[in-house]
């Protein structure tokens, strides 16, 4: 059983990305941030606000834990 | 009751406006510019003759003026995670300056005790940081921190 505690968000937005044809670029620029706002996420350096998480499930067109999930941490 | 929390609710309200002020993006690079120029006028001053006390510190002035315009204007796409950075830019440059402000005098006072017991000459100074060294130290390392930082954002 995980400890809820222990997880941390991960997230598939560069595979999102890819299925969408689309470069961090772009995508940034779709949803209205900074292509280094993208990188990092991809990255799992940063997690968004929910409101960005939204713009991207909106977006892709899946739900918010399609995209980002909870996991163990390494 | 009510009216306490009113008050409450505008208090927060000033306060988030406050945190939330930024100039435009176009003065940044004015304000970094100024203050590049103003520190090559103030390191060079010796050689072009400006030593009057007063000319010093209006220039001393006017440069935390420009870095503090540009530490205060937006990036040209201030998004959240560029105001996190800012954040946390001002963060590590406080940590940084409050262990400058700490450390430097008692290094210099180590030091000078130790020089006056080599030479066995009899004053002991207490080096004294100036408010302009702190603010200047403080906005630099701030403005550096911010830069770096975005570039870590790049990085792939």
């Amino acid at each position: 059983m995980k400890r809820l505690k222990d997880l941390a968000v991960q997230n598939r937005l560069k595979v999102e990305r890819a299925e969408n044809d689309l470069t961090q670029d772009q995508l940034a620029k779709k949803i209205g941030v900074s292509r280094q706002t993208i990188n990092s996420i991809e990255k799992n350096r940063y997690v968004p606000s929910t409101i960005l998480a939204l713009k991207l499930s909106e977006l892709f067109k899946k739900p918010v834990n399609k995209i980002f999930t909870l996991d163990e941490n390494d | 009751m009510a009216k306490q929390l009113s008050r409450l609710q505008d208090e927060h309200k000033k306060l988030h406006q406050i945190l939330n002020f930024r100039f435009p993006s176009s003065l940044k690079n004015i304000g970094l510019f100024g203050a590049i120029i103003i520190l090559i006028i103030l390191l060079g001053s010796k050689f072009i003759g400006i030593n009057t006390l007063i000319l010093k510190d209006v220039l001393r002035t006017l440069m935390l003026l420009c870095m503090l315009v540009a530490s205060l204007s937006k990036d040209q796409l201030e998004d959240e995670y560029n105001k996190l950075i800012r954040y946390q830019s001002y963060v590590l440059a406080f940590v940084i300056t409050a262990i400058y402000t700490i450390s430097i005098p008692l290094i210099a006072l180590v030091f000078d005790v130790l020089i006056t017991k080599i030479t066995g000459d009899g004053n002991v100074n207490f080096h004294e940081i100036s408010s302009f060294e702190v603010i200047f130290i403080l906005m630099g390392f701030q403005l550096l921190f911010f830069e770096t930082l975005k570039r870590f954002g790049r990085a792939e």
